[in-house]
């Protein structure tokens, strides 16, 4: 260990300590007593929009097969003698992973051998093994997979709409890529991608719930070596402010037409989107919060129904507001999603109807910390950026009228707004 | 290790559950209305919760109330219904911060203990004592979209399709939502009969969790409560199927990419917690690990499906699996579920893999105190049961399964119906 130190939140009465030990890793470990599960993720910063990256000092920006970061985490629970699932299987923990845009993370709970766990972990995500038979095996397995996510409208709901407000980001691209990108990938570019982005130093730890923190270190002691220097730039960004197209539309079979409203924001770096979304969500609240005019208009038109949600996305260098829910006139709600923004744009936000927001996504933070699973992802997702995540919870706390909407005003724009629509088929399926 | 539950008589028929947790930082009160599963109710049931949610004689108007939840620090107000076996339970919750949280110092508990009881007893009547047409009407729709959602995902919309196929005869088959050609046709005059129906003769199971003051809560709805005339159903525990049906296959074609098979299984009466147990442990390593026998072989030897997934349903005897297969592999996949579930029952499998199945569904059973929606849904399971195991002993209880047991549950597994949803090619193609 070359240096730790402990961070509190006087208002949660919680705290988790930061470590960092001598091979390079990041740890954050937050014990929670009176809990019964440890809860643990192993994550690196790298994920599907990781498409053009240069790995080696002075090389050329290389362009990698779309969804080789998921590809990756599939293969990474197999070694030479078996897969990782046999080994947890001694163990009785849950585990599991996955890829997101800009991460992949390697998790699993337990609530006994908890050490033993641990080692498994950190030792599989460390030790990659691939040959050219266990990574064409993999190409029908995944196939499947992106079969899978074809069928789901929620999937595609949120695809389609990426497609349309993305001019140029891989943000845009389906996680697990397509059946025809993830066939140039073998067994050697793996290695190569492995190498560049499991450096322990492009990586955390974090733990929390049940388990000891001299434990943690213990397991990294005896499992990791020192990290070799991190050589790894990736291709900046080029995206306008404006969106690819303002409506795309799919056919599948669902009931009641989806749809998903996407407020295309400027990115900042991922300290401020990750600061910057909490205002954001305020914002959200008071525009369509289940307290607001806006909701209640449309909930009376029967334009919308309590599947009707917020939720702000955000990573490393994009930022967007979205809107999503079920409804036989999504044109309705999107103009009238554009109108709402452009009114609180202009008007600002009635004291009350601040305090509401403001008091329910308070709430919202609070509550993240009573989960084992919900502390270990918000430190984990604060890691990345670089921010404290209590300090989420002061922000929310502190927040005014005003930074909101300069906020909103800044960073997003109701021209800058696109809607995707999931359609029944014309012949729709009868249900029994 | 969780804290036992406490269960008190408030009422006619009317129980309050507390569960004290002090990790937590939020409070979480559930009115549960159990009432028996019937075709003939199942849908007008199914429309109060949902109803209750938009309004009571406090908060009349849908945004007050809402803004009255967001005050309370954006406390959640859920209605929901489900069902367990031959029950069907609406739900009405609430969760917000303990009052430690509240930046006002704010009486969290008592305000909502308060609003959930008049949310739940005191509906927002009309001049006609009826529900409001309005909310009658936004409400009617959704639920009907909601039994048409089934339709949304492919997966759950297959399970049901072979549960309909299986229950055709019995009271498990009526859907928790009731059907959708009913639920089109409530009107707020049966709505509002619905509603009285539940306050005067379901059993209400009122469950706090959380790290606040249960007493508070407590003495809210008992004063409620008490005052209510009340005739209260007496549940008798339906009869579970001992041999399977006649066998049933049927397909079905719709635009989906992944085909997706469900294989119904009757597992037999069982005649003692043991029997229940051995299932349990038997249907995990069959296929609810990730090291099970269908997983292992099914998926990861032979590649037949991308996911192939058991459960057993304890109130109903039947075990589902579930699987996403290419239309090809239909039968391949089939063949292969079927004999691995053979081989369990000759015994094909090692002492270290019951030893880990038995590890992992400690594991999950021991994770059931850390999440407040867990402790509830796990304590309204043990009402319904009519026991008042803890997770901890229910692990204990899990941990005693021998192979011989697990090779008996296995044999006891008959396979009775199969459906498979497929996409445009041929199905039975090879």
């Amino acid at each position: 260990m070359i240096e730790e130190k402990t961070v509190r939140s006087e208002r949660l009465g919680d705290s988790y300590k930061v470590i960092k030990h001598d091979s390079g890793l990041t740890m954050l470990l937050a014990p929670m007593p009176g809990f019964s599960s440890a809860y643990a993720m192993f994550a690196t910063a790298y994920g599907s929009i990781d498409t053009r990256i240069r790995m080696t000092e002075g090389g050329e920006f290389e362009k990698l097969p779309e969804g080789i970061a998921h590809y990756l985490e599939h293969k990474l629970f197999e070694s030479e003698d078996g897969d990782a699932f046999q080994r947890y299987a001694k163990t009785g923990a849950s585990a599991n992973a996955f890829t997101a845009f800009d991460r992949t993370s390697y998790l699993f709970s337990c609530t006994d051998r908890f050490e033993e766990s641990l080692e498994i972990l950190l030792d599989f995500a460390t030790h990659p093994y691939f040959t050219a038979e266990t990574v064409a095996k993999e190409q029908g397995i995944i196939g499947q997979e992106i079969r899978m996510y074809d069928d789901s409208p929620d999937w595609r709901v949120l695809f389609n709409l990426l497609g349309a407000m993305y001019v140029n980001h891989p943000v845009k691209i389906d996680i697990a890529g397509t059946v025809e990108s993830i066939a140039q990938i073998n067994a050697e570019l793996l290695y190569r991608c492995y190498g560049t982005f499991y450096n322990l130093r492009n990586m955390v730890l974090v733990v929390a719930g049940n388990f000891d923190t001299d434990t943690v270190l213990r397991v990294a002691d005896r499992v990791l070596k020192k990290a070799p220097e991190l050589h790894l730039e990736r291709a900046p960004v080029d995206e306008p402010d404006e969106v690819a197209s303002e409506y795309t539309e799919q056919k599948l079979p669902v009931s009641v037409p989806m749809f998903q409203v996407g407020f295309k924001g400027r990115t900042g770096t991922e300290a401020e989107n990750m600061r910057g979304s909490v205002l954001d969500e305020i914002f959200l609240e008071a525009l369509c919060g289940e307290a607001s005019e806006l909701y209640r208009r449309l909930y009376d038109d029967g334009v919308i129904n309590s599947t009707f949600g917020t939720e702000v996305f955000s990573g490393r260098d994009y930022i967007s507001m979205l809107v999503s829910g079920e409804s036989r006139d999504p044109r309705a709600v999107f103009s009238a999603l554009k109108e709402g923004f452009a009114s609180i744009t202009e008007n600002g936000i009635a004291a009350s109807d601040f305090e509401e927001a403001q008091k329910t996504v308070y709430g919202h933070y609070v509550r993240m910390g009573e989960r084992v699973e919900g502390v270990a992802s918000a430190l984990m997702n604060c890691y990345f950026p670089g921010v404290d995540p209590y300090e989420l919870c002061e922000i929310a706390a502190h927040a005014t009228a005003q930074d909101v909407v300069e906020r909103a005003k800044t960073v997003y724009s109701e021209k800058h707004a696109a809607l995707s629509v999931i359609t029944p088929p014309e012949d729709k399926q009868s249900d029994d | 290790m969780s804290t036992p539950l406490c269960r008190e008589r408030i009422g006619d028929g009317v129980y309050f559950s507390s569960v004290g947790e002090d990790k937590f930082k939020s409070d979480r009160i559930t009115v549960c209305f159990v009432a028996p599963l019937k075709r003939e109710d199942a849908a007008e049931n199914a429309i109060v919760p949902f109803i209750l949610r938009k309004g009571c004689r406090a908060f009349p108007d849908f945004t007050l109330l809402n803004k009255k939840l967001a005050r309370l620090y954006g406390a959640i107000l859920d209605a929901d219904v489900t069902k367990y076996g031959d029950r069907q339970m609406m739900h009405v919750s609430i969760q917000a911060l303990d009052d430690r949280y509240a930046i006002g110092g704010d009486e969290m508990v008592r305000e909502c203990a308060e609003l959930l009881a008049s949310v739940v007893l005191e509906p927002n009547f009309d001049a006609d004592g009826l529900f409001p047409e309005k909310d009658l009407e936004l409400e009617r729709q959704y639920l009907v979209d909601t039994i048409d959602s089934d339709l949304n995902d492919k997966r759950i919309y297959a399970i049901k399709r072979c549960t309909g196929i299986m229950f055709r005869d019995e009271p498990f088959g009526v859907r928790r939502y009731g059907n959708r050609d009913e639920a089109g046709r409530i009107t707020r005059q049966a709505a509002t009969r619905a509603w009285e129906r539940l306050v005067r003769t379901a059993r209400v199971e009122i469950i706090f969790t959380g790290a606040g003051n249960a007493e508070a809560a407590k003495r809210v709805f008992a004063e409620k409560f008490s005052a209510l005339e009340r005739e209260p159903v007496e549940f008798v525990k339906p009869a579970i199927k001992a041999k399977a049906g006649a066998f049933v296959s049927e397909d079905e074609k719709m635009d989906v990419a992944q085909g997706k098979l469900v294989m119904g299984y009757r597992c037999g009466a069982p005649e003692s917690r043991e029997d229940i147990n051995a299932m349990r442990v038997m249907s995990a390593m069959f296929g609810a690990t990730p090291f099970s026998k269908l997983f292992n072989n099914v998926r990861e030897k032979m590649s037949l499906c991308y996911y192939c997934i058991s459960r057993y349903d304890r109130p109903t005897g039947v075990m589902i699996v579930d699987s996403g297969v290419e239309t090809a592999n239909r039968q391949a996949a089939q063949d292969e579920i079927q004999n691995q579930l053979s081989l369990m029952a000759a015994g094909d499998f090692t002492d270290e893999e019951l030893a880990n199945t038995i590890l992992i569904m400690k594991n999950g059973l021991q994770t059931v105190g850390d999440m407040l929606d867990t402790i509830e849904g796990w304590y309204l399971t043990r009402i319904l049961e009519d026991d008042s195991l803890t997770p901890e002993e229910d692990a204990a209880d899990i941990e005693k399964v021998t192979a011989q047991q697990v090779r008996l549950a296995a044999a006891k597994a008959e396979l009775e119906t199969v459906y498979f949803l497929h996409g445009e090619e041929a199905a039975g193609d090879d």
